[in-house]
């Protein structure tokens, strides 16, 4: 099938050209080939991969056919898939084995554990650039259409005629009102995690330090628990069939390093700490600065905080009530919060 | 609980159709039918190994995702880029930025951010993009058709240079002789031949080989432009007519030619507005300025004003939104002189020292030209000129100081050569009072008189109306602008000057800062840190690189295919003329002195042929198929004028493209050239004014370029070709004895890697050191085993480009992916708080110009009407002179197009990365809700919007916006995407198929004006353009609409 893959036409004398020049007329072909240029662990995958084309990887390259080349979705990338470690799921979820919770949560408190991961969103500062939705994208491989992070970008006001207003439009005077509010959203970790207590199979936990995470091995993707978040934090990944969210980038935070979305908050809105330490950015934020959590209401004591939250707003599109910039059309897993 | 009673409604993929499919979770698997988005194959690989993870290396670049130059981190593991964060260092992505001190196994576990922004996070797409081009691609069919077929390297070279019967079987080419490099080159006498024997003056025969980019940067622009050079041709071109040229000019023309660009100290500063700049979306640097104003605007020291038709982010924490009039922007601003002026409320103190050295005992930093005075008497040939101490009878003709500005000094009342006064007065005829004073029988103004008189030509009402707001608002901003001492700046960009009346509106902005004296103050608008010198043009550097061996050219370099950068005055073609006794105007295009890269002009010379034919065009990272200039492209529509010029095989007779795919214009190519993308290539990449320490980024390949290797075993690229293409003439700066200082120049990195090496030793960075600013020398040897990989990775393969000692300082820049200065390098120390800056504009001794005597002498070469040399309004105008209001009527088009950058986007490039497009697939036609109210328009109508020049239209849909000025209809400027990862190809007769979801609403560049007063007689024209810049006007088209039944869009769906 692979026909396509045919070299410049014209035959030239350098070594590595010629690898270019020989007709490639089979997958196992592009796999020799594939292993000739050095690329050995690219092409091992191909096989696997037959007939599915549009399942993107690395598959040595270059070709002429884009079905064949190297594209970026994060997946089934075989020179990523190393066996050094990394792909031990328990040992990234939790490598200091920290307690973990399914339910009774109040009892984290008892235990008085070292560290309480928070996040603080000064949201004077978030400039709706959607840095940090990608810089997870990207962290965390996430697949196209569903997020663990996103920033609701909105534009609200309306003109209206008014002698003494802002604006003059064809010798008439309007007062034009237009305001901008940027709200990222993301996993809460919520103190009591309505996601945590329903799972059928435990799969999902709190862990000691606050963090509320998803073993993969263990999720049967059953959805209950992406049902019971009440702020659209969770999606099923369509490429595991797993229960997916925020992790905190817990594999980081371990590492001492900031999540994804935090070292690459533009404003510098999104503050990472321990809650547990009085000397943390995010503690001074909190005790300096009134704040705000996503509908209190419920109970679920979140865990992610907002300074400068002035009502919030809703994912859903209404020009009737506020008018999106951009962002997040097609996210799939975000739901219309309702204040 | 209550929250399960929370409805929950989700969004579906595909814009437009919202549906609830909040069960969708609970029945994974058994709804087959949905997108293919929510089920996929494969294993999912756990996030990204961090930065301290064993394998995982991190390497220091430049990214290039738009024009803001932040330093990235990226982390590759075995060999493959996995993520893409900011560089530690870089004072673009971190504040304060890591010591460069700070030893690189350090900075991999900095725990303060350090960021990328959503653009440059998803570089990673558009390196590993399945689309892209790997190998030589000649077309085989007609231009544009389609149709290629691979070819090897060493006949790409060969055919370039050796020309042909190059595509003798593409119908009607069969006979078509196609002149090659060697044509021009003629072994060596082309760049001695005149392309005109008439006209030896504009050039050699090798001016006829045209070089032009959308994206190059210093580093590898100046690669291109060597070539270039070496080639005998003046036309290495970049594309800033498209983009801001009349805010560059504006700034040159104000200051001394050169420094093209400030901005506000944001750090200090009390009180900005900021003119059609984009806060938060966009700018020099987009992340850096929006982390300043957010910083500075939550903790209060700042309040900022945006004065925008759009709404840019940063309007929700803006102290006022002034929702001008689009092209009005310089009603407000003089206005705004005039109030100042009339209410004293300039700083005089500043304005009326004449001289650098009276700034020095002045203790200012600066000094303005507003005292020296201006010959006012039309019977005298100098009109508009500055008077001379030799005019003005204050020293013999022969005296060195002849050609000295005079003013009438303070002191004395008498005039005096402003070198020598210390205080020159503004107004010698009374206060507020525009009466010449007369000096040695000669009537003049100082040119602050001239000022004001053009400001008070216009009343108060006129400006209101001008800029469609109340005249209360321009009170006020003089008020408010003029209440913060030196800690007020105004600073604009593309909004106000991409009009045809753009540089003098832009010199209005200039001026109001001249007007508080606010230059190279804290707080105020300054130039920023300087790049190290990577040209290595300082004493003791170790490659002179703007030098090579080889003979000079006999002939002058010549004149530009799009005739800028050259004053048409000072021509043999304007010479002939005037002593022939005929009127030197109108010439057959227009001629820019002061812009530079007018890509519009650069396809008009090539279409008229003016003022000589193009044989090669070389086209480097740009897309003008879809990029604009504004209605001469835009929409896969081949009558628009730049699809007729790329297709006539007799006026672009080789058209060769460098490309990393196959876009909308290299569609079009001869030949495409494989390229590497920014994270496979060099750059070295100078900091922007809104940093003040001195700065450099030095982009280098994080990972091995993907593209196929030449014979030589080299990764394809524009450079590679550009050096084959170099040897296999023999041009001098390439190949063998490429240097000065001995080497050749074989391989990309022969070049960039000294570069670095000039960098290292650059001797002119300071350090803070006590309470002293001290000049610290060339770097410190590479001493830990990462600094010393940084560059073993380029030692191993290029031994030869460096010196072992230039490689362990050159390794110490590697490493760090540039050469900073520390964070508190950028003011003058010594104060408790910050009162000057390190890098000052007045270290120039140039004044900043409230009059420029060159614009008085400079003419509109089609009318013949001199340039104003003083801050202006004026209205939108054609080429011609014609007012755009008497053209197009507004009862007819009732709407002014407008556009905006979103942060999510940049330049064409960006629409390769689905992290970004899946934020938002469909661009939008934007309206304010009033608007659509009184159309009957709703949200997701569909409309034809049209104007005089393109009738036809463009379709898309509608999107009622709030942020929308009334009488303005406005779209995001990233989408309408035909060709870009999508469409149909054939190469070696294999059809492949790009992504249709990635083709969606909607770009209304068509719809923008042409101008027909630079429209010839087979209705090829150009877009509307600002006559001093040469900058393309993009706003100012006036369009109508209807509504149209709804089309489909297939959005991004994987």
């Amino acid at each position: 099938m692979d026909n396509n893959n045919i070299p410049p036409a014209e035959p030239s004398g350098g070594e590595s050209d010629r690898q270019h020049d020989e007709p490639l007329a089979t997958r196992g072909q592009v796999v020799a080939k594939g292993v000739a240029l050095g690329l050995g662990l690219a092409a091992l995958s191909l096989g696997r991969q037959s007939g599915r084309a549009q399942a993107a990887a690395s598959t040595g390259g270059p070709h002429l056919d884009p079905t064949a080349n190297m594209s970026w979705e994060g997946w089934d990338n075989p020179q990523l898939q190393v066996q050094d470690g990394w792909e031990k799921w328990q040992t990234i979820l939790n490598p200091e084995h920290l307690p973990i919770y399914h339910d009774q949560f109040e009892k984290i408190d008892v235990a008085r554990p070292r560290h309480h991961w928070v996040m603080v969103i000064d949201l004077r500062k978030c400039v709706g650039c959607q840095s940090c939705t990608v810089a997870c994208k990207s962290e965390n491989n996430v697949p196209l259409g569903v997020y663990r992070t996103w920033v609701d970008v909105y534009q609200e006001g309306r003109t209206v005629p008014d002698p003494a207003g802002d604006i003059v439009v064809d010798g008439r005077r309007y007062q034009m009102d237009v305001n901008v509010m940027n709200v990222p959203k993301l996993c809460n970790h919520c103190d009591d995690p309505p996601c945590v207590e329903v799972c059928p199979v435990k799969a999902t936990y709190k862990r000691q330090d606050g963090i509320v995470l998803v073993d993969p091995e263990v999720c049967i993707g059953c959805g209950t628990c992406i049902n019971a978040c009440p702020y659209g934090a969770r999606y099923m990944n369509p490429v595991s069939h797993t229960a997916d969210k925020c992790t905190f980038c817990v594999e980081r935070v371990d590492q001492g390093l900031l999540p994804a979305c935090v070292l690459s908050c533009v404003g510098r809105a999104r503050v990472f700490g321990d809650a547990n330490d009085p000397q943390s950015d995010v503690s001074r934020l909190l005790a300096d600065y009134p704040h705000v959590v996503r509908h209190a209401d419920l109970g679920t004591e979140p865990q992610v905080f907002y300074i400068g939250m002035s009502g919030e707003i809703a994912t859903a599109d209404d020009p009737d009530i506020q008018h999106m910039v951009f962002t997040y059309t097609s996210n799939a897993n975000s739901i219309a919060a309702t204040d | 609980m209550s929250w399960n009673d929370t409805e929950v409604s989700r969004r579906m993929f595909v814009v437009g159709s919202v549906g609830a499919a909040s069960a969708l979770a609970t029945l994974w698997g058994s709804w087959p039918w949905l997108p293919g988005m929510f089920h996929r194959r494969g294993t999912y690989v756990y996030p990204m190994r961090t930065e301290l993870w064993k394998g995982v290396d991190v390497r220091y670049s430049v990214c290039r995702q738009c024009r803001s130059d932040c330093g990235l981190e990226a982390r590759v593991y075995n060999g493959v880029l996995m993520k893409l964060d900011g560089n530690p260092y870089h004072p673009n992505t971190t504040e304060p930025q890591l010591p460069y001190a700070t030893s690189v196994e350090e900075s991999l576990k900095v725990a303060a951010p350090h960021s990328l922004c959503a653009r440059g996070q998803a570089g990673r797409q558009t390196v590993y993009d399945r689309y892209r081009v790997f190998f030589p691609l000649k077309r085989v069919g007609p231009r544009g058709a389609g149709q290629w077929q691979t070819i090897g390297w060493e006949q790409l070279i060969r055919e370039v240079t050796e020309g042909g019967m190059l595509f003798k079987n593409a119908p009607g080419e069969e006979n078509r002789y196609v002149e090659g490099f060697a044509d021009l080159w003629r072994q060596g006498n082309g760049p001695n031949t005149p392309v005109d024997p008439k006209h030896s003056d504009l050039g050699p025969v090798t001016n006829q080989f045209v070089l032009f980019w959308g994206r190059s940067e210093p580093g590898q622009a100046t690669f291109l432009t060597r070539f270039a050079t070496a080639f005998g041709s003046i036309n290495a071109l970049p594309h800033v007519g498209i983009c801001e040229l009349n805010h560059h000019v504006a700034t040159m023309q104000s200051l001394d030619g050169k420094i093209a660009m400030l901005k506000p100290d944001v750090a200090n500063a009390e009180y900005v507005i900021w003119f059609g700049a984009n806060i938060y979306n966009a700018n020099f640097p987009m992340q850096t300025l929006a982390r300043k104003v957010a910083e500075a605007s939550a903790d209060g020291s700042l309040q900022f004003v945006l004065v925008d038709p759009n709404t840019p982010n940063s309007a929700g924490r803006a102290q006022r939104h002034v929702k001008i009039q689009p092209g009005g922007d310089a009603g407000l601003i003089m206005g705004m002189i005039r109030r100042i002026i009339e209410q004293h409320r300039y700083r005089t103190t500043f304005l009326s020292v004449p001289s650098y050295e009276a700034a020095q005992k002045a203790g200012e930093l600066d000094y303005t030209n507003a005292s020296w005075l201006v010959i006012h008497d039309s019977k005298n040939p100098d009109e508009g000129q500055f008077l001379t101490a030799a005019a003005a009878g204050l020293v013999p003709v022969a005296d060195p100081a002849a050609a000295d500005p005079v003013v009438i000094d303070a002191g004395s009342g008498k005039p005096m050569r402003a070198t020598q006064s210390v205080v020159g007065q503004l107004w010698p005829t009374g206060n507020l009072s525009n009466r010449p004073v007369t000096v040695n029988g000669i009537a003049c103004q100082t040119a602050f008189q001239v000022l004001y008189e053009e400001a008070a030509s216009h009343s108060y009402a006129e400006y209101a109306q001008i800029a469609g707001i109340p005249e209360s608002t321009i009170h006020e901003l003089a008020t408010e602008f003029t209440s913060h001492g030196r800690k007020a700046v105004a600073d604009f960009y593309r909004g106000p000057a991409m009009h045809t009346n753009g540089v003098y509106t832009g010199r209005g902005i200039l001026t109001l800062n001249f007007l508080i004296g606010n230059i190279d103050w804290a707080g105020g608008y300054i130039t920023g840190g300087k790049a190290a010198d990577f040209m290595g043009a300082y004493p003791g550097a170790p490659y002179d690189l703007g030098k090579w061996p080889g003979p000079k050219g006999s002939l002058p370099a010549g004149v530009p295919i799009s005739r800028e950068k050259s004053f048409y005055e000072k021509t043999s073609l304007y010479q002939e003329a005037v002593t022939a006794g005929k009127d030197p105007f109108p010439t057959k295009r227009p001629w820019y002195p002061f812009g530079y890269g007018i890509w519009h002009e650069i396809f008009a010379g090539t279409w008229n042929q003016y003022p000589y034919p193009v044989k090669i065009l070389l086209q480097h990272e740009a897309n003008p198929a879809w990029s604009a200039p504004p209605g001469m492209s835009g929409a896969p529509d081949e009558s628009l004028p730049w699809f007729r010029m790329i297709k006539d095989v007799q006026k672009v007779p080789l058209y060769i493209v460098s490309d990393i795919l196959i876009s909308e214009s290299s569609r079009y190519a001869d030949y495409i050239v494989p390229d590497t993308t920014y994270l496979e290539t060099w750059g070295m990449l100078p900091g922007f004014p809104t940093t003040p320490t001195g700065t450099i980024g030095v982009r280098q390949p994080v990972i091995e370029p993907l593209t196929a290797k030449t014979p030589s075993g080299a990764a394809m690229s524009v450079e590679q070709f550009l050096i084959d293409v170099a040897r296999a003439l023999g041009l001098p700066g390439f190949g063998q004895n490429a240097f000065q200082e001995g080497g050749s120049l074989t391989r990309r990195e022969d070049y960039y890697l000294k570069m670095v090496a000039n960098i290292a030793y650059y001797p002119d960075y300071h350090a803070k050191r006590g309470s002293q600013l001290v000049k610290i020398g060339p770097v410190p040897d590479a001493a830990t085993p990462l600094e010393r990989n940084a560059a073993e990775r380029w030692q191993s393969q290029y031994g030869s480009a460096l010196s072992p000692d230039q490689w362990r300082k050159a390794a110490y820049v590697l490493a760090r992916g540039g050469r900073f200065e520390d964070y508190d390098a950028g003011y003058v120390p010594g104060a408790l708080v910050p009162t000057q800056m390190t890098y000052q504009y007045g270290q120039a001794k140039l004044p900043c110009q409230i009059y420029n005597a060159t614009f008085a002498k400079t003419h509109n070469t089609l009318t013949g009407e001199r340039f104003t040399p003083v801050a202006h309004w004026e209205p939108i105008r054609l080429f011609d002179g014609t007012p755009l209001a008497t053209v197009d009527d507004p009862r007819k088009y009732p709407f002014l197009l407008s556009t905006y950058k979103q942060p999510i986007h940049s330049k064409a490039r960006t629409w390769a990365d689905k992290w970004l497009v899946e934020l938002m697939p469909v661009g939008y036609l934007e309206m304010n809700p009033l608007d659509a109210q009184r159309l009957g328009l709703r949200d997701g109508d569909w409309v034809r919007v049209w104007s005089a020049t393109y009738p036809k239209g463009v379709k898309g849909p509608l999107r009622t916006m709030p942020g929308v000025r009334p009488g303005v209809v406005s779209f995001p400027q990233s989408y309408g995407h035909w060709h870009y990862d999508a469409g149909q190809w054939t190469i070696n007769g294999n059809t492949y198929q790009g992504d249709p979801h990635l083709v969606t609403p909607v770009r209304l560049n068509a719809c923008m004006r042409l101008d027909p007063s630079l429209t010839d007689a087979e209705g090829w024209g150009t877009c509307m353009i600002d006559p001093v810049g040469g900058g393309a006007d993009y706003y100012s088209t006036r369009v109508q609409l209807e509504k149209i039944p709804a089309e489909s869009v297939h959005a991004l769906q994987v």
